[in-house]
Parts: C-alpha cells; structure tokens; sequence
C-alpha cells in the first residue's frame, strides 16, 4: 500500500469503489488464536454413548 | 498386431514467479502447528482406518475404505499446501522497531486508522468490507496507493 497518514486512496471494491482517507500507521503485535484441532478430528479419541 | 504405446512422458508445469509469503510469528507458528497434526497425528489414524477397512475385503463398497482416502487426499493436498507455505514465508514481525520512513507507511503488519464516507474504522493488514479487524496482504485493500 506504501500509504502514509494524511494520503488519500481508492479501494475499488466489486460493490463499490470508496475514497478513505488514511489517519494513522502503527505497528502493533497482530492477535492470533493458536491452531486448534478440528473437533471432527480422526485422532480425536472418540467419546463413546450413553 | 497391435504396437505398444510409448509411455507419456509427465506433464511439467512451468515453474511459476515464487510469491513471498509475508507472515508474522504467530502465523509462522499456527501453520507449523498444522502441519505438524496432519503429519505425525491425523495421518497415521485416517491411514489405520483405511488400513483396517482395506482388511475386511470387498473395497468398492466399504464406506470406511472409500472415504477414509478420501480423506487422505484432503491431508495430502493440504500438507502440500502448508509445506509451500512454510517454505515461502518471510517472516515480519509487526513489533519489531523500524526506521521512521518505514514506520510511518503501510507495509505488512502494519494498523491502520482511516476514514471512509461513514466515519473513522481500524484496519490491520486491510478487503472488500473494511470493517474486518484484519484483511490479507494480497487484497484490493491491501494493494492501494495514494491517489495522485
């Protein structure tokens, strides 16, 4: 993107094309949630019926 | 009489412009934990069900044969996809400091505060709807340049 507060930019989107204006760049630690194993898992012990 | 056929030689794809894969730590580490599961884990059980349902005979009707490689394609594939992944990647971490011309300009990683027509929305990364908390490098969003 290489945009910098203050610039103005175009997102031509499929819906729409919009205008944003930049305010402010930071560079921060992203949020992540850990890799989970899916719950239909073969390796999953399998929980046995009532 | 009828000839033999030579045999096809395989097709090679063309060797494509290897695209890096900007990611960051934690993502680094969440694709190694998959490809880790897939590969020590969900493998060998999908491969001992197949294996047992392969000893009860008659394969072209047993549900448990059939998709259970069904499935194995489905880790196959995606193990081939995370291995290309992991091999691409570039590492960026968003915390690491950077010179000042850098920290001020959106690159990877980077959060950005900017105003549309509705009013003042956060973005990191940036897509078509930008009221997502986090959008790929390889978006429209991501891919804008000032106007001029």
């Amino acid at each position: 993107m290489k945009a910098s507060p203050g610039d103005r930019v175009d997102l031509r989107a499929p819906g729409k094309t919009e205008r944003l204006d930049v305010i402010n760049v930071v560079y921060a630690p992203i949020p992540m949630d850990p890799f989970r194993e899916p719950p239909g898992a073969e390796s999953k012990p399998k929980v046995e019926g009532p | 009489m009828r000839t033999k056929r030579p045999l096809r030689e395989p097709v090679r794809e063309e060797a494509g412009p290897r695209l890096k894969n900007y990611i960051t730590p934690a993502g680094l580490q969440r694709l190694k934990d998959e490809h880790r599961f897939l590969l020590s884990r969900e493998r060998p059980a999908v491969v001992a069900v197949v294996s047992w349902a392969a000893g009860n005979g008659d394969r072209s009707e047993n549900a448990d044969y059939l998709y259970g490689k069904r499935r194995l394609r489905q880790i196959d594939s995606r193990i081939r996809f995370l291995t290309q992944r992991i091999d691409a990647a570039v590492v960026v971490d968003p915390a690491a400091s950077r010179p000042r011309s850098a920290a001020t300009r959106v690159f990877f990683g980077a959060t950005v505060t900017y105003k549309d027509a509705v009013g003042p929305n956060m973005s990191s990364r940036s897509s078509a709807s930008m009221r997502w908390t986090s959008i790929a490098v390889t978006s429209a969003g991501a891919r804008l340049s000032p106007m001029r």
